[in-house]
This record gives structure tokens, C-alpha cells and sequence, in this order.
């Protein structure tokens, strides 16, 4: 068996080719580079926008062959619009997270693994080829005693590949997204951990049976129910709802009432549960027949330290900017400045972050906010636009934000958009 | 399948309890626990407390069994997932990829007398004699699976290089079983991973694709020149 060892030992591993793969796309943007300058030698008038393009169409076409959670790290950076360029964000907003589907022969075996028994043995009826592809696994569809049940499965290795996944992402991110070092690794920490536990589906199980129970009192909201005893470490069983993604339905033409529950439901669990589903995403939500909102994937949750929490919603005070003083100490505590920011760069960071606050916290200064306002998400955008291209910002060696507030500003981020989409007149304080 | 069965130089399928399971269970105890064959089959026998021509009439010697032991793995395997009733229903792909997680289920039962026989293999030549009578089984397996394949268009014919197809899953399956011994994730899921990975590659590789159409356009070229 030697001769064979040493056959197959030409054969290059998965982990060679893929870190090949983001060489070759490192190469591939030194050149858009190299283009772009010599194109501005001859035309100045070459937009930096051109460029991010190039870069953007590259990155992406090798990203999406990745498939693994290095491309759940670009969307995640893609959603954060606050970071990318528009070019960039429209090139991964077309990504879909779609690995190859696992084989059904895996499928039984993994049942196998837990159950002892395969799936035809656990249910009545179960799809052989999945119906949907979920974060990190797939959904197939079963029944028993009667019920329609979702069953999500997890890829196998997927936990082991997250963070050599995040640690090849890293270069790229550094250079392409103008992210610093030290934001990048503040960053990164908070999302591995995310993603790891996103990976556990026992957590899972537990945080959805948990928080779905103590929100099923709003109204308009439609939670699965949860089956351990037919869930593992790799499977999560719970009630299949009927309905299409949020995605794909004409989000304008749904009633106001969808996005005020959802409004009202992130609400009740920042404040009441100090633990939020962080992943608001149009996939995630499930529209009924009835015109209701399913709520499907509880694998992101992001729980709020107590004194963060303290700290962080004080942005979000209507009167916060009546007094500078406490408006300095908030920003010290969230790493927005730093004792030691000389006076030029403490002037610079707290102008720069109360004109962010300012912004992003504009709806929580009236009682009714409409989101459908073109001119507020412009703004944004193009707020954010600059903030990315803004020197000060990328050079400065601190990280500026707390690693806390990642996932709240992703969850608030996603949210906006999604309230943009559906045109939504919120009550702010309606879920109280 | 008849035809592997016979030519084994056993009866493995005896009844439960009977001299051969004895032989085999003392004789791996034996050599995991040792590290090496029983010094001869005289003092092998006396520790067993059985007469020395009961061995013979089931082994004819110690590399016999463990031949018996292999070929039982994949008998074994092969049998359970004929009899599933789902599995006539499979794609080809489907089939070779439970019956390599079947097989791999099978000898991870048994990881510690595999790892004992893959480590001390030293001889150069491709086949190790106890995979004698596995191999046969084996490339059976894929053969009826890749002609079913065949058959439904799955899998392209190419004339003469599809003949060679069972030796390349043989050596494919080598790398499996080597990926597996060095593989250290929780319940092996990486070998899980490999597998499928490797066997869609696989099929891509012999489905209808672009190594038809690079045939083609060889002859094309070839055929137009002249």
C-alpha cells in the first residue's frame, strides 16, 4: 500500500487549492489596480468606482466558489454597507450561501450517527433532495403523525473549516475592505465565535425553544415548534411554515403590520431579553398565506452584556445630544475615542460619531418614523460611503467600536433595510 | 457475487458461536494485543484449548484469516445494503456513496485490527494479500453500480478507458481508508466530507461532460487533418 500512499499523495488537498484560489484572486486585483493607475495616467477621470468594480466582479467570482464560511464572512462584510463600497455590496448581495447540496446517502448517515435509524425509519415521509439550503446545512422536508416538519441538517466538517476559513479571508479583507488590523481582529473574534456557535445546533435548539416562547405573545408572528427528541448536534427538527421568503415576495405590497411586528418583536427582545435573533435577513422570514411573519432561524443570537447594554442604547436616547458631557463619556466607553487620541483626532472621532449617532438613531427621535424615506437611506449609504474612504478612519491604529456592538449594529442595519423595503410606518414605541 | 463467495476458503457464515468466530475473535485479541502473528498455530491452538486440525479444517493459516476478516467486511455491507429497500431506488453516485459510508461504518467497528494491518504492510505491491478476497467484492460492487449508470446515461461510455473505472474507484478507496487513519475530527466527519466530496468529483469526472467533449473535438481535428 506504500506505492499508493504516495500516488495519492500528489493529490492536492482541498484546504492547498482553496488557499490558491484567494492567491490567484489576490493577483487578479493587483492587476485591476495597476489598471486603473495606468488608465488614470492617461484619463484622470477613471473613477475609483470603476475600479472597486473590477475588484468587486474578482473577489466575488472567487468567493462564490469558496462556498464555505469565508463567503458568510463577505456577505456578513457585504451587509455591513457601513464598510463597503456600493460596488461591492451589489456584487454580494447576489450571493446566496449554496454549497453543493449534501448527498441523500450522507443525509441517512448522519441520522445514522444520532439516531441509530435513518429518516424513512424516523418519519412518515422525507424528501430525499433538500428543499432549501439553510446557514451552513439543508432543509428537507418530512412528515410525521400528520405534521409537515422542516429538518435541517448540517454539512459535515463545517465546524472545523470555520476558522481556517476566517484565517484565509484575512489578507483579503485587510486590503480590499480598508479594514485596519486591529478593527479586523476585533471583528473577527466576534464573528468566529458567532459562527461557531451557529455550527452547534443543540445551542440552537435550546435559544429557539427559548426565545420563541417568550415572544409569541406579539402579535402577527408565527414561530415553528421544536422537536429534541428528533434533533441533535447536526439536525434540528421543527415545524415546517407555510409561506414564502420575505425575499421573494413583493415586500411594498404587504401591510404595515408585518413590519411593525417585526419592529416590535426586535424591540421586545433587546430590551426584554437582552438576547437577539442577530441575522435579519429577508431569508429568514417566512410570509404566511394568513399575511403573517414566520420567524425560522434562531443559529445567530447575539446576548447583550448588561453593561454594554447600559452603554449602547444610550445612543439610541432622543435627548442624548442635549448633553456633551455624558455624550463624551458614552463614546469613550464605546471605543469610539480613547484618552490618549491626541486633541486632533478627539475632535476629528466625536464629530465624525455624533454625525453617525446622530443619523442612525433619527428614528428613535420620533413617534411615528417612516422608513420608506428615500432620502434618509441615501444618506446613510452615502455616509457610509465616505466613512470607508475616509483616511483618518483607516489609519488610525485603534479600533474604533466595541466588539459588542458588531452584531447590534448588523441586527439594527439589516433591520432598516428591511423596514425600507416593506415601506413601513413603524410606532417606535409600540412593542412597550 | 456467487463467484467471490465461493472462492473464499471459509465458511464464515456458520452459525454464531461456532469454532470459526472463535478462531477469528481469539486470533485478532491475539494480534491487537500482541502486535504480531501467534508465534505458530501448534501453541495458538493450546491456548485456545482446540485440536490443531479444527483450525485447519476452517484456515489454512493465520494471513487466511485475516483474508476471512476482510472479505467478511465488505460481504457484510454489501448484503445490508442490497437487502434496503431504498437502495434500489438510488442513482449510481447514491449507491457508491452509502456503500462507502457503509464500508467506512463497518471498519471504524473495527479501526483498531484495520489500522494493525494497514501499519504493518511493507511489501510494494499494490494489493495486500489480506485484501485478496475484499477486492474482488469490491470492484464487483462498483460494476454493477457504474453500469446502472450506464444504463439511465449517468455516466458516459467511453470504450475501452470506462473498462479501467473499477481500478480507479479501487485506488480512489485506497486514499479514503488512508485519509480516514490519519483523520482525527470527532466521529471522523472529515472522512465523511472527503468521501462526498471526492466521489461528486468523481462523477463529474465520468458523467457526460467536458471530457467528451474534448474527445470529440480531438478526433475532430485529428480525422479533418488527414
Amino acid at each position: 500500500m506504500k506505492k499508493v500512499t504516495k500516488e495519492f499523495d500528489k493529490i492536492p488537498t482541498t484546504r492547498i487549492q482553496r488557499a490558491s484560489k484567494f492567491i490567484a484572486t489576490g493577483a487578479k486585483i493587483g492587476t485591476n489596480y495597476l489598471k486603473h493607475y495606468s488608465k488614470k495616467l492617461v484619463n484622470s477621470e477613471t473613477s475609483r468606482d470603476e475600479l472597486h468594480n473590477d475588484n468587486a466582479r474578482d473577489i466575488y467570482e472567487s468567493l462564490s466558489e469558496l462556498k464555505g464560511s469565508a463567503l458568510k464572512v463577505a456577505q456578513m462584510l457585504s451587509m455591513d454597507k457601513n464598510l463597503l463600497p456600493t460596488a461591492y455590496q451589489q456584487k454580494f448581495a447576489m450571493a446566496q450561501y449554496s454549497a453543493p447540496p449534501l448527498s441523500y446517502p450522507l443525509v441517512v448517515k448522519t441520522f445514522q450517527n444520532y439516531f441509530g435509524k435513518g429518516p424513512n425509519e424516523l418519519f412518515d415521509s422525507f424528501t430525499k433532495n433538500a428543499a432549501n439550503a439553510a446557514s451552513m446545512g439543508q432543509v428537507h422536508q418530512a412528515t410525521l403523525n400528520g405534521k409537515k416538519l422542516a429538518v435541517k441538517i448540517q454539512y459535515p466538517g463545517v465546524a472545523d473549516s470555520v476558522k481556517s476559513d476566517l484565517a484565509m479571508v484575512k489578507p483579503i479583507a485587510l486590503t480590499m475592505f480598508n479594514l485596519n488590523p486591529a478593527e479586523y481582529d476585533e471583528f473577527i473574534g466576534e464573528v468566529e465565535l458567532r459562527m461557531t456557535e451557529e455550527t452547534d445546533y443543540v445551542l440552537e435548539l435550546k435559544r429557539s425553544r427559548e426565545l420563541s416562547e417568550k415572544c409569541k405573545h406579539i402579535e402577527d408572528l408565527v414561530f415553528p415548534e421544536y422537536y429534541p427528541e428528533l434533533s441533535s448536534q447536526k439536525i434540528l427538527t421543527m415545524d415546517w411554515i407555510e409561506g414564502k421568503p420575505l425575499g421573494d415576495v413583493d415586500a411594498a405590497s404587504l401591510p404595515n403590520r408585518i413590519g411593525q411586528a417585526m419592529w416590535n418583536f426586535y424591540h421586545f427582545q433587546m430590551h426584554r431579553l437582552k438576547a437577539v435573533h442577530a441575522d435579519p435577513h429577508p431569508g429568514n422570514f417566512i410570509i404566511t398565506p394568513d399575511q403573517k411573519l414566520g420567524i425560522i432561524d434562531f443559529g445567530c443570537v447575539k446576548v447583550i452584556p448588561k453593561d454594554f447594554y447600559e452603554t449602547y442604547f444610550q445612543l439610541m436616547n432622543p435627548n442624548l445630544f442635549d448633553d456633551m458631557k455624558k455624550v463624551e463619556k458614552v463614546f469613550y466607553d464605546l471605543h469610539f475615542i480613547y484618552p490618549d487620541d491626541t486633541a486632533k483626532d478627539r475632535k476629528f472621532f466625536m464629530e465624525l460619531f455624533t454625525k453617525l449617532v446622530e443619523l442612525l438613531s433619527r428614528p428613535f427621535r420620533s413617534e411615528v418614523f417612516d422608513f420608506s424615506q428615500k432620502e434618509y437611506f441615501e444618506t446613510l449609504y452615502g455616509f457610509g460611503e465616505e466613512l470607508t474612504n475616509m483616511k483618518e478612519l483607516r489609519q488610525s491604529k485603534k479600533a474604533r467600536g466595541v466588539r459588542d456592538a458588531i452584531y447590534l449594529n448588523k441586527t439594527y442595519f439589516g433591520l432598516y433595510n428591511i423596514l425600507h423595503d416593506l415601506k413601513a410606518k413603524i410606532k417606535i414605541s409600540d412593542w412597550k | 457475487m456467487e463467484t467471490t463467495k465461493k472462492s473464499r476458503n471459509t465458511r464464515g457464515s456458520k452459525a454464531p458461536g461456532s469454532t470459526s468466530d472463535k478462531i477469528r475473535a481469539a486470533y485478532v485479541d491475539y494480534l491487537l494485543t500482541n502486535g504480531k502473528q501467534p508465534a505458530s498455530v501448534y501453541k495458538f491452538c493450546i491456548d485456545l484449548g482446540i485440536k490443531e486440525e479444527s483450525f485447519y479444517s476452517d484456515f489454512g493459516s493465520f494471513d487466511a484469516i485475516e483474508k476471512d476478516i476482510w472479505t467478511s467486511f465488505i460481504t457484510k455491507t454489501s448484503r445490508a445494503l442490497q437487502s434496503d429497500k431504498a437502495f434500489a431506488t438510488f442513482t449510481s453516485r447514491e449507491r457508491i456513496l452509502s456503500f462507502y459510508y457503509a464500508l467506512l461504518e463497518e471498519l471504524k467497528n473495527n479501526r483498531s485490527f484495520v489500522l494493525q494491518q494497514i501499519g504493518t504492510f511493507r511489501k510494494p505491491e499494490l494489493t495486500p494479500s489480506y485484501l485478496k478476497g475484499f477486492k474482488p467484492v469490491f470492484e464487483d460492487f462498483i460494476t454493477l453500480a457504474l453500469n446502472q449508470g450506464k444504463s439511465n446515461g449517468e455516466i458516459s461510455t467511453r470504450p475501452y478507458i470506462d473498462k479501467i473505472y473499477p481500478q480507479l474507484f479501487w485506488m480512489h478507496f485506497g486514499f479514503i481508508v488512508l485519509y480516514w487513519r490519519d483523520d482525527d475530527s470527532a466521529g471522523f466527519e472529515k472522512t465523511d466530507a472527503a468521501v462526498e466530496k471526492s466521489v461528486n468529483l468523481a462523477f463529474d469526472l465520468i458523467g457526460k461532460g467536458a471530457i467528451d467533449s474534448a474527445f470529440d473535438f480531438a478526433k475532430f481535428l485529428y480525422q479533418s487533418k488527414k
